[in-house]
């Protein structure tokens, strides 16, 4: 056998077109649905019409236009970006800690962005009359206070800041935020409601400010994580080995957490906590097409954007013109998702 | 050493039943002193002779009252409003944290929201009024053999009708509590009396807070805008949430409603002009008319004698329709 | 092919002394197999080879002192194979074994057409390669000593570190790992190191034997002069015979004391 028939597992260009058209279906059904039905060729043009240098008329009414472009164009942006960042994050965090039930929200991210969220509602509820919405801002220090916190503590054990010593920090620091979380809503207790549906996770106020917001962080987060593929493969087999091959193990684990911190922080900061895309998203392109992290990566990204997109857009279409919180429906797809993981972990692990 | 507890000597004896006595002369004292006050209220004429005891027929049951309550506890903001406004506010020793109005009710730490028994207890109530209680407190209470009335959010104003008359009753301001509703019945009828006619039902939307929870015309406050003559643009989502279900934006606006009304200028600083900010909103009828109408959290979620000011304020947007 | 030298090293854990002042010499293209009781400081030492416990004393590789090279520095020196090994059941046959180009890949960087020749040339020589695109999870325990190894070659470092190479392997697996590791020693002028309990393999395969007790070396040398009886019973506590079969050691348990039951 020759030298070219022996590859890597890489992403094939196949696999990679699907994804991108699968994103890009989403996209269109996500623009084109909701509770309020627009003329899909109106739609079109006027999507059109907001290119630069082109100018033709939409047939859509001053009201009309401002629901596509100001309302919905953005939450499907959004969904899709959420979608992506959690769905990576998940797999990333998934590698580093070895843990197939790992999720974006494992160290305290999700309590920390809680507590950050709830302060804000009970102490700035001013939100709109402020310069920039402290809301996203407080959620968003909230998680990144809680991920260093909870890596301090995990310097302190015995075994410092190997991936179990971590996940037991991570479990120890939520606790004890939540707990904080959970005495400020009882001192609070009118901002019972607004903190209820921020934790179920909402995109109902998308708006373009809030992509813009998040964007960068996003776009950050997804190229650290995404260089780091090949190492992500090398540390499955265990920190004492990979330290052997020369792999940094702790520094690498730092990185990808830090990474993924930040854009899952960015993304609850807008989003709240939508639970379970880090795990659906992942284990699904392992089922589907391979544990190598080449592959898994770029995948769960682009399968992240396409299902929460098409998520959101069943949360907002479904009981319309009524909202679901779009926690509900993935909490609904992850649980029975759960069986199956477990099942197919006792095969893998 | 033996020679203890058998061998008090006689003196000691008579000084240890002395000393009992006073004990139990004290302890009569206080019991006597510290029962009813002097039930001194000239304030109200209307003393109802021998209207006690008492058996309310309340939604959640029968409720006995053996004696005029001289020491109401009220946990609903709600009743605080309805004792007072028939009377009764001199028999109120204390009201939870929320209530206040108006502003001289006796305002306490007191949790309507998160009842503790023996706080409540504490100020020795022997009339507890709320508007929901867990049926572990209503065993609490029934031990204790404290009367509690329990008065939910009606589903439309003949509730809050029934509501005051058995506070009435309950407090033995009967009289009084049937005058309120009378003056509230005629003053309602007066305004909606002036409401101009319209060739189309106008459209409202009832905003609870910013992220678009409202309420459909299943509610209270929907009924009140029923009343009006109102239509909700919610109420297609009727069935969805009991009542309080969150609205899609894009369906807000495309509904394009008249009339706009922010119950969440308090908990999220809700404004006209934060309203008018938001991306696609100023094309709304309310918005570009200027018909968006501020309350107070409290006036919206209240269904007191105050509901009138509601719908008097109700109205006058309305009637700023037709200019 | 190069040496390995430990200079007075000690290693301290916890509080306790596992390795207390050991000095040893192993010469290059050699095999040197360290033998000792439960506890005697087997796995720490190599430990320390790895740069994995905090050492005072010297270790060098070659000339170069343990303490002043890199991770990486150390990986295209050392290859490790650990005495259980984690096997990601769902990774290839190729994939695992293209890990142990790590070292030589840069950061970010993927692998060269290089990377995959060396790797390539290595599942040949282990006879891997009818089985270079199989899931790990789909192999036999034996196939899988062979894919360890292959990652540990495919480092094409000059020493080769073993832990426990044979514990969790059948009689015949022992051997042709054993006489694999040898085979390849001699063709690339390896140096093995291993840890080892069975002392019979240890005796046969070893070149020189390091008996470790309580973190310091009792007894240094050939088999003939480390495996004996008495210096077993001294050590490990047990009563064994020695037998001499065509000029290998067979060390057998025998059992002190047995009652005469008669049986043959």
């Amino acid at each position: 056998m020759s030298a070219t028939a022996l590859r890597p597992a890489t992403l094939r260009g196949i696999w990679l077109l699907a994804g991108l058209s699968g994103v890009g279906v989403a996209l269109v059904v996500g623009v084109m649905l909701g509770p309020v039905s627009l003329d899909p060729t109106a739609i079109v043009r006027e999507l059109v019409d907001r290119l630069p240098l082109i100018e033709i008329d939409s047939g859509l009414d001053r009201r009309e236009a401002a629901i596509l472009w100001e309302l919905r164009m953005p939450r499907v942006v959004l969904a899709g970006l959420v979608g992506a960042m959690l769905a990576l994050s998940g797999a990333a965090y998934q590698g580093v800690f070895r843990n197939p039930l790992a999720d974006p929200y494992l160290l305290g991210v999700a309590a920390g962005a809680g507590l950050g969220a709830t302060l804000a509602i009970a102490y700035f509820p001013a939100a709109s009359q402020w310069p920039v919405d402290p809301l996203p801002l407080a959620a968003f220090a909230g998680a990144l206070v809680a991920v260093f916190a909870t890596y301090t503590l995990g310097r302190s054990g015995a075994r410092s800041r190997t991936a179990s010593t971590l996940i037991l920090a991570g479990v120890a620091m939520a606790s004890f935020l939540t707990a904080l979380q959970t005495y400020v809503q009882q001192r609070e207790s009118d901002t019972l409601r607004q903190v209820f549906a921020w934790i179920l996770g909402q995109l109902t106020t998308a708006s373009w400010p809030q992509v813009t917001l998040v964007l960068p962080y996003l776009v950050v987060s997804a190229i650290v994580i995404l260089s780091h593929r090949r190492l992500l493969d090398v540390m499955a087999v265990g920190d004492e080995e990979a330290d052997s091959l020369g792999v940094d193990t702790r520094r690498i684990r730092l990185l990808i957490v830090i990474a993924a911190s930040l854009g899952t922080a960015a993304a609850v900061s807008v989003s709240g906590l939508i639970a379970f895309v880090g795990i659906i998203v992942p284990h699904t392109v392992r089922l589907l097409l391979g544990s190598s992290f080449r592959i898994v990566l770029p995948l769960s990204l682009m399968l992240g954007a396409a299902f929460l997109i098409l998520t959101d857009l069943t949360a907002r279409t479904l009981i319309s013109p009524a909202e679901l919180p779009i926690g509900v429906i993935t909490a609904v797809l992850g649980a029975p998702f759960f069986l199956v993981v477990l099942r197919r972990s006792r095969s893998i692990t | 050493m033996d020679r203890t507890h058998t061998h008090y000597g006689r003196n000691e004896l008579r000084i240890a039943q002395l000393i009992t006595a006073v004990i139990v002369l004290v302890g009569l004292l206080a019991v006597a002193c510290g029962s009813s006050p002097a039930p001194n209220r000239a304030a109200s004429a209307a003393a109802e002779p021998a209207s006690f005891p008492i058996t309310i027929d309340s939604a959640a049951g029968a409720i006995d009252i053996p004696a005029r309550p001289e020491r109401v506890v009220s946990l609903s903001p709600t009743a605080t409003e309805m004792l007072f406004a028939i009377g009764a506010g001199e028999q109120v020793v204390a009201v939870d944290d929320q209530s206040d109005y108006p502003p001289e009710v006796p305002t306490t730490e007191l949790s309507g929201f998160e009842p503790n028994v023996e706080a409540i207890v504490s100020y020795e109530p022997d009339l507890i009024v709320m508007d929901v209680a867990p049926p572990a407190l209503q065993r609490s209470f029934e031990k204790l053999e404290i009367p509690l009335l329990q008065q939910p959010a009606p589903s439309d104003l003949s509730g809050t009708y029934v509501q005051i008359e058995e506070l009435g009753r309950a407090t033995g301001h009967a009289a009084e509590a049937e005058d309120l509703v009378t003056d509230m019945r005629t003053e309602i009828d007066e305004v909606l009396a002036s409401l101009p006619t319209f060739d189309e039902t106008p459209t409202y939307y009832h905003e609870l807070d910013d992220s678009f929870f409202t309420v459909t015309s299943e509610t209270f406050i929907g009924q009140i805008y029923s009343l009006v003559g109102l239509e909700n643009i919610a109420d297609e989502a009727k069935g969805a949430a009991s009542g309080y279900p969150q609205l899609s934006p894009e369906y807000i606006i495309d509904s394009d409603p008249d009339l706009i009304f922010l119950a969440d200028t308090d908990c999220c600083d809700q404004s006209a002009e934060t309203v008018a900010r938001r991306p696609g909103w100023d094309r709304i009828a309310a918005v570009r008319n200027h018909e968006v109408v501020e309350l107070s959290d409290d006036v919206a979620s209240r269904w007191g004698p105050r509901v009138v000011d509601f719908l008097r304020r109700v109205v006058d947007a309305v009637a700023a329709l037709e200019s | 092919m190069i040496g390995v030298g430990f200079h007075d090293v000690r290693v301290r854990l916890d509080g306790q002394d596992i390795i207390r002042g050991l000095d040893l010499e192993v010469p290059p293209r050699s095999w040197v197999g360290i033998i000792g009781p439960n506890g005697a400081g087997k796995t720490t030492l190599v430990r320390a080879l790895l740069g994995a416990a905090p050492i005072s004393g010297v270790i060098t590789i070659g000339d170069r002192r343990v303490s002043d090279l890199d991770r990486r520095g150390l990986a295209r020196l050392i290859a490790y194979v650990p005495q259980l090994p984690y096997i990601p059941r769902a990774m290839t046959v190729v994939d695992y074994a293209l890990m142990g180009r790590t070292p030589y890949i840069s950061y970010l960087g993927v692998e060269t057409s290089e990377d995959l020749r060396v790797v390539e040339e290595v599942l040949d020589r282990l006879e891997l390669l009818p089985f270079a695109g199989r899931s790990l999870g789909s192999l036999s325990g034996g196939e899988l000593q062979r894919v360890v190894l292959a990652r540990a070659f495919a480092q094409q470092a000059p020493l080769l570190v073993l832990d426990e190479p044979t514990s969790a392997l059948d009689v015949g697996h022992q051997q042709q790992v054993l006489e694999l590791v040898d085979s390849l020693r001699r063709e690339q002028d390896l140096t093995v190191i291993s840890a080892m309990h069975d002392l019979t393999l240890a005796g046969q395969f070893a070149e020189r034997l390091i008996l470790l007790r309580d973190g310091r070396i009792v007894a240094e040398g050939t088999a003939e002069e480390v495996l004996t009886e008495e210096t077993i019973a001294t050590h490990y506590g047990a009563s064994v015979k020695v037998f001499r079969d065509n000029g290998t050691l067979i060390v057998v348990p025998m059992r002190a004391g047995a009652p005469t039951t008669g049986r043959s």
